[in-house]
């Protein structure tokens, strides 16, 4: 079966002013395929998000690639070229940020912010039409009084609920990859397990591919069904997610699976 | 013995700066509790529910609407915290201690960690000098296991670890008989986590030390607490101890939290959770053996 997303020997570099610069990801290499969701698990600084930024070129302008390939459905995302990278973000791959609070325009309200989006669609539908599509997958995130709500500008939502339209951004037009990075750690755990069922039910429904990022390896074991661990730039291990968890191979694995463990004790 | 009796804490819903609309959020309504020597007493519940509006009550931060504070030291001088004086309250101060959650923002980027940590003894009893402070300093990091020479550095060269144990140190260079640690671990990695909760519990047998800790996460706060006491909009659901409410959690929202937690061979979390019940005012009542719930 041919990947959905394959990643070749990557490494991306930071740059500190004129001379400094530092390896941050090193020689990673994944594949992603269809209907799969993939976990990476590692602490901060790990690499995990830059790995999955670089994936839309949406790196910061410090960070520069200095290795590898990326391949999505077999034709190359590197070097970036706008025309690409315009037709892959959102249509092909949508990204899920990680504190939903900071990552919305707080001057929008979240209807002009979902027309937006649906307006690289339907180019020249009328408004109403948008709306209604707008309310329509609010509605299947289960955000009650959907018509109010667009009116709504983002500081009046709770984290839970902000982080559902992000979803909804996600999901507009369709894509076949999602880049989930950590979505669920500035949430309660009650909204955190809510926040993750709706994301596995519209999984299974829509049949997208999901990359996973998460600091929680007890989180990543119980959705994905292949798990990368990252630890200080380099995919240390990377298999089936029950082997992972039954015989991990690398140290810092066996730390993460130990620590879980003991945090786990009734 | 810290005993923390019917508190209720009431929000005035401001409609102008010199209009009162005469309207209240009842953010705590009347939560008891008591925390022994070296007991380790858990707080849970999701964001809104009051659990740091209770911590900030604590040490005077908020004026207390109604009920009653008590403590009484490991010398027997005992505090009252409704009618102290200020010089009382300066005292408490000093024993009871409060490590806020994101030790990025706790500590003041411009100054260096031997400042920061003098700050919480400048201006008090405690200072005597220069050199004294100097000791009691050096001393507060090696219990954090931090190292004397990074005294002279700033706060952003440090992880997120590392900080929170310099947020630490600030608190025990008083050397308290109280910890109040609000969400001090929700910020940081898996395994850094349970490094710094393995600290606070080697501290906790090391000073005999009174610690009331505040979580989302019902994980975290059974792998340190000896009770935990579950909060929901400002009010008790259920307490006991640590085996028996993870064993046989009895209230339903307890048993939703319960869930919540991600479990690393089984994947019960995705299952549905228990919907949520309107909660009655009622008290608590003793199911099991210390086993306190409301229904």
């Amino acid at each position: 079966m041919n990947p959905l997303l394959s990643v070749r020997n990557l490494g991306i570099e930071i740059h500190r002013g004129q001379m400094q610069k530092q390896q941050v990801v090193q020689d990673i290499t994944f594949e992603v395929y269809e209907k799969e969701i993939f976990g990476v698990v590692g602490e901060s600084g790990s690499g995990k998000t830059l790995t999955a930024l670089s994936l839309l070129a949406l790196l910061p302008p410090a960070a520069k690639i200095t290795s590898g390939s990326i391949q999505f459905k077999n034709k190359d995302v590197l070097p970036y070229q706008e025309k690409v990278i315009r037709e892959l973000r959102g249509k092909e791959i949508s990204y899920i940020f990680q504190e939903p609070g900071r990552s919305f325009d707080p001057l929008h309200t979240i209807g002009s912010t979902m027309s937006e989006t649906f307006r690289r669609i339907y180019p020249m539908e009328k408004q109403d039409l948008l709306t209604q599509k707008s309310i329509k997958i609010l509605q299947d995130l289960h955000i009650s009084h959907a018509e109010r709500r667009l009116k709504n500008y983002p500081h009046q939502f709770s984290g839970g609920m902000l982080q559902r339209v992000m979803i909804a951004l996600a999901l507009i037009q369709n894509p076949q990859l999602i880049i989930a990075d950590e979505p669920t750690t500035s949430l309660d755990v009650t909204i955190q397990a809510e926040v993750i069922r709706l994301l596995i039910e519209l999984q299974k429904k829509r049949r997208f591919s999901m990359i996973f990022i998460s600091h929680n390896i007890a989180l990543i074991a119980s959705i994905a069904h292949r798990i990368a661990v990252m630890y200080r730039g380099h995919i240390v291990e990377c298999d089936l997610k029950d082997k992972i968890i039954s015989s991990p191979q690398h140290e810092y694995s066996k730390l993460l699976i130990k620590n879980a463990n003991e945090l786990e004790c009734y | 013995m810290l005993e923390i009796q019917n508190i209720h804490k009431r929000y005035p819903l401001h409609a102008g700066y010199f209009i009162s609309r005469k309207q209240f959020v009842l953010a705590v309504r009347g939560v008891s509790f008591s925390i022994k020597e070296e007991e380790c007493y858990g707080l849970v519940g999701e964001s809104g529910s009051g659990k740091t509006t209770i911590a900030r009550m604590l040490i005077g931060l908020l004026s207390i609407s109604d009920g009653c504070i008590q403590y009484t030291a490991h010398d027997n001088t005992a505090f009252n915290l409704i009618n102290s004086s200020r010089k009382d309250l300066r005292k408490f101060r000093l024993l009871a201690r409060y490590i806020s959650q994101d030790p990025a923002r706790s500590l003041d980027p411009r100054m260096t960690v031997e400042k920061i940590l003098y700050s919480g003894i400048r201006y008090t009893s405690l200072w005597v000098n220069q050199k004294n402070a100097y000791q009691r300093a050096v001393r507060a990091l090696e219990l954090v296991e931090l190292d004397s020479h990074m005294l002279s550095r700033y706060p952003v060269e440090f992880s997120g670890g590392q900080r929170q144990r310099i947020a630490i140190a600030r608190a025990l260079i008083t050397e308290p008989e109280v910890l109040i640690c609000d969400e001090i671990v929700s910020s940081l990695d898996m395994p850094i986590r349970k490094k710094i909760l393995d600290l606070i519990l080697r501290l906790k047998s090391l000073y005999h030390l009174s610690i009331l800790f505040i979580s989302h996460d019902l994980s975290t706060v059974s792998y340190v607490c000896d009770r935990i006491g579950v909060l929901y909009k400002g009010r008790l659901l259920e307490e006991a101890r640590v085996k028996d409410l993870m064993q046989n959690p009895i209230h339903p929202y307890t048993q939703r939290l319960y869930r919540a937690i991600p479990k690393l061979e089984k994947n019960v979390f995705i299952q549905d959770l228990p919907p949520l019940q309107e909660v009655s005012d009622m008290p608590m009542r003793e199911m099991a053996p210390e086993h306190f719930v409301a229904n």
